[in-house]
């Protein structure tokens, strides 16, 4: 292979500028970031926690109903979560093949993630408002026509703020699939190399 | 020392020793240098985050160099692959006395951009090649055989020549 052509390129292709002392710094600052990943989970367990101490607060059939269907939510929603991350970590195999595979294999999770995301958080948001409702109903709270105007504007902010949620998720699904064609067309690109 | 210091200082260590071959492979994957910066440090965390998991099946270079590509890949196809004029091509050099250099230099360019303008099949082996890894190293890397290294080499090199011609 030590022929003068592949030399020549060799030497021009080595005369790049090496990478800046800062980058590798930076990158070494990132590396601490990674311990802090799991910090995402905080949220819905502490809004779990905060369901059941309204619950004990108030131990009101509503409060309890809200409080046991959070944590049915959570319970399901980790359950999903944790199916469909399954077998989407390391590849089958240490080459390029077997990462372009395990990339085409994420995207489609992710389609499915936001997909089941999207009927997730629609479904969460309806039980809240339903138990909410019910809530205001049993102290009363409707009584006159001005009453439920507030309660309609209510909801249909909420369902507004769920309309929003699902335009902007459209943006990433979008941009997934656009990856999942990209990937699929180097996966073939790929196989009809090696098989040529 | 602690396992976790031990593997910092491996990482550290990796990154001084291989950060000029990663940042160049980098930028034969993306022509801006902020996305070359932005591509190093992905590939760089990804290297983090596979470290532990190394057993010594391959060589250090081998498994860097893979998991470089892997991410590189993932990376371009994120970042939704632009048909990348040579023209748009920018390639920093901070060596003095341009105008002296300035023949070389072009030539570098030329390669530089012309390596660009391969496929990603033909790309991968001949800058692994020009990095002076084995026909048996590359093939560790790509996850293909001896054989099709040498194939899709020749083809590299004689895209690589038309282009250069093309160019000059």
């Amino acid at each position: 292979m030590k022929d003068d052509e592949l030399e020549v390129w060799r030497r021009q292709w080595h005369s790049q500028p090496a990478v800046p002392i800062e980058l590798i710094r930076k990158v070494e600052r990132q590396t601490l970031y990674l311990k802090l990943e799991w910090i995402s989970m905080i949220v819905p367990v502490l809004m779990g926690i905060g369901m059941i101490v309204a619950a004990v607060i108030n131990p009101t059939v509503p409060f309890i109903f809200l409080a046991v269907g959070t944590w049915l939510f959570i319970i399901l929603g980790t359950i999903i979560q944790y199916q469909n991350d399954k077998g989407i970590w390391t590849p089958t195999k240490e080459t390029t093949a077997a990462y372009v595979d395990l990339s085409i294999r994420r995207c489609r999770r992710k389609l499915y993630g936001i997909r089941y995301g999207l009927v997730f958080s629609t479904l969460f948001t309806l039980f809240v408002l339903v138990v909410n409702y019910q809530m205001l109903a049993g102290y009363g709270a409707f009584r006159t026509f001005e009453d439920y105007l507030a309660a309609a504007g209510a909801y249909l902010f909420a369902a507004v703020v769920v309309a929003i949620v699902m335009f902007l998720t459209t943006g990433k699904r979008k941009k997934t699939q656009a990856e999942l064609d990209y990937l699929l067309n180097l996966q073939r690109q790929l196989g009809e190399d090696q098989n040529g | 020392m602690s396992a976790r210091a031990a593997l910092e200082q491996r990482f550290h260590q990796l990154l001084s020793a291989n950060g000029g071959a990663l940042s160049r492979l980098a930028a034969s994957y993306t022509n801006n240098p902020s996305d070359r910066d932005d591509l190093f440090q992905d590939i760089a965390l990804a290297i983090w985050k596979a470290l532990p998991g190394f057993r010594g099946e391959s060589s250090e270079r081998t498994f860097i160099f893979r998991i470089a590509h892997n991410r590189a890949i993932t990376y371009i196809s994120q970042r939704r692959p632009s048909a990348t004029p040579a023209d748009e091509v920018e390639l920093p050099d901070p060596r003095p006395n341009p105008e002296k250099g300035f023949a070389r230099e072009q030539q570098e360019s030329r390669l530089f951009d012309a390596i660009h303008r391969l496929p990603i099949e033909y790309r991968q082996v001949i800058t692994l090649t020009l990095e002076d890894m084995s026909y048996a190293e590359i093939a560790a890397v790509l996850g293909i055989g001896e054989s099709n290294v040498g194939v899709r080499l020749n083809r590299a090199r004689q895209l690589l020549r038309e282009l250069l011609e093309v160019r000059q």
